[in-house]
Formats: structure tokens, sequence, C-alpha cells
């Protein structure tokens, strides 16, 4: 089966859809009981994140920091049984400044078809930290 | 042939030490980004600047870096790897699980790799 054509490739658009309408719940739900999070850079919002507590905690900094404003241009899905990845544009506003940068999400599923680990990258890491810091 | 064999077929000249043979898989104005802080990261611009990456890391790992594909995806357009990284350095040890994503440019040539590791502090660890 070609990559792009994959079932898991309906998870990861789901989870897609679901972050982009700000519906947390609806992301945990592409996820099992134990979902790890890689957050790639430096500062408030990187590091690694376990379990659905700490997922929503890192939620919550994103979408308050961005007022809601985050949002996953998918440019393109990749998937076999056991893995996935995700090429996107992530946008968002904060404090007047703008980030636009295209992105890689990896992602491991486990045998239930849920996701379990999962990896967020950015093309240009200097642009994301500065976006994310708190100084102005 | 497929951007998934061309990938394990780079993964395996890396693991023979044959950086010679790995010239032809990217663009001469390849973009490589390093993440983390220790002392190889950075961004490397050039196919000339990323083999002196590649030549300082195994300098300093003492060769013993070894790549081991867990999984391949590919497009036309994208690669995504998943890769366990082992080495050994002044006695401390590196085993992380990398998400690896390179842009493939039309005439099939690398131009741009970024990654992250599942463990992060034990990359920098290794590195300083």
């Amino acid at each position: 089966m070609k990559v792009a054509e994959h079932p898991n490739i309906e998870l990861l658009r789901a989870g897609v859809n679901a972050f982009n309408s700000g519906d947390v719940n609806a992301v945990l739900a592409t996820w099992n009981d134990q979902p790890i999070w890689h957050q790639g850079g430096d500062g408030p919002i990187a590091g690694t994140f376990r379990g659905r507590e700490e997922y929503k905690d890192y939620w919550n900094r994103l979408q308050q920091r961005t007022d809601g404003t985050m949002k996953l241009d998918a440019l393109e899905f990749l998937a076999d049984d056991g893995h996935g990845a995700i090429i996107f544009e992530t946008t968002a506003e904060r404090k007047g400044r703008t980030l636009r940068v295209t992105s890689a999400y990896a992602v491991k599923f486990d045998d239930q078809g849920k996701q379990k680990e999962g990896w967020y990258c950015v093309s240009d890491q200097v642009a994301w930290d500065r976006f994310w810091a708190d100084e102005s | 042939m497929s951007g998934a064999a061309r990938a394990q077929e780079y993964v395996d000249a890396f693991g023979k030490g044959d950086l010679d043979a790995l010239t032809e898989y990217f663009s001469d104005n390849v973009l490589w980004h390093v993440a983390g802080k220790h002392q190889l990261s950075g961004d490397y611009r050039g196919r000339e600047a990323l083999f002196d990456y590649f030549a300082k890391a195994r300098e300093l790992s003492g060769g013993s870096l070894r790549l081991e594909p867990e999984s391949i995806l590919a497009s036309d357009g994208h690669i995504a790897m998943f890769m366990r990284v082992t080495g050994e350095r002044d006695g401390k040890q590196l085993d992380v699980l990398m998400a690896e994503v390179m842009k493939v440019a039309p005439d099939g040539k690398w131009t741009e790799f970024w990654a992250v590791a599942d463990d992060q502090e034990s990359v920098d660890k290794f590195w300083s």
C-alpha cells in the first residue's frame, strides 16, 4: 500500500482538524492513554510532555500565548502501520509577532491505530524560539 | 529508485563510514539543522559545511555512531525517518530515537534536513 493511502492518514487528518478547531479533547481522541510529546527548541513550550494532563498543559500554553491563532496547514501526510509524518506550515500570531514556519510532525502509532509518541520539529528553530520567547 | 530505498542506501553507506559516497545525495546548497545546545548545534549550509560537520561528529565519537532506521516514509517531496542513533564517547553512551525529515528537490537531491530526538538532554550531554 502506498504510504499516501494508509488508513492511519485519516487519523492524522482528524488530529489536524481537531487542532485547528481548538478542540483538545478531539485531539486527544486520536491518542492512546499515555501520549508522549517531544517539542523541539528552547524556551517555555519546549521539552517532552508525558500523559494527557501534561499534554493539556502544553496545549493551553500554545492557545493562551497565541490567543487561539495557531493553525496547522497540512501539505503532505505519510503513514504506514507503525509510523507517520505530516509536513505542514505552522502559522500563529502573538504580541504583534507573526510566525510562519515549515514544520514536520513525526509520530509512532500503537497497534490500536492511535498515536502514542509524537515529535514536532520546525525548519527554522531560531524563528520559532524567538516567537515563543517571553521577552519582546 | 524510490525515496525510501535511496534513504536506506544512504544509511548503509554512512554505516560503512564511506563519506565520499554520500556526497551525491545532497544538493550543493543543502541546509542541515542540528538541534540542541551542544558544540555541534546550529545550521550547516552547503555540502562542504555539512561534510565538515559529519567529519567532526565522527571524530568526536571515535567513529562509534550507528544509525538504524526503524522506519522510512517517503513521498516525492519529503522523506521522514525514524532513526535509532547510538554511539559512545568518553565513557558516555548515546541511545536515542530521532524523528528526521528531509526535503527532496525535483532532481531527487536532498535540500534540507531537520530532526527532533526523543531525549534531547541526553544528546546534549553526549556532545558536551
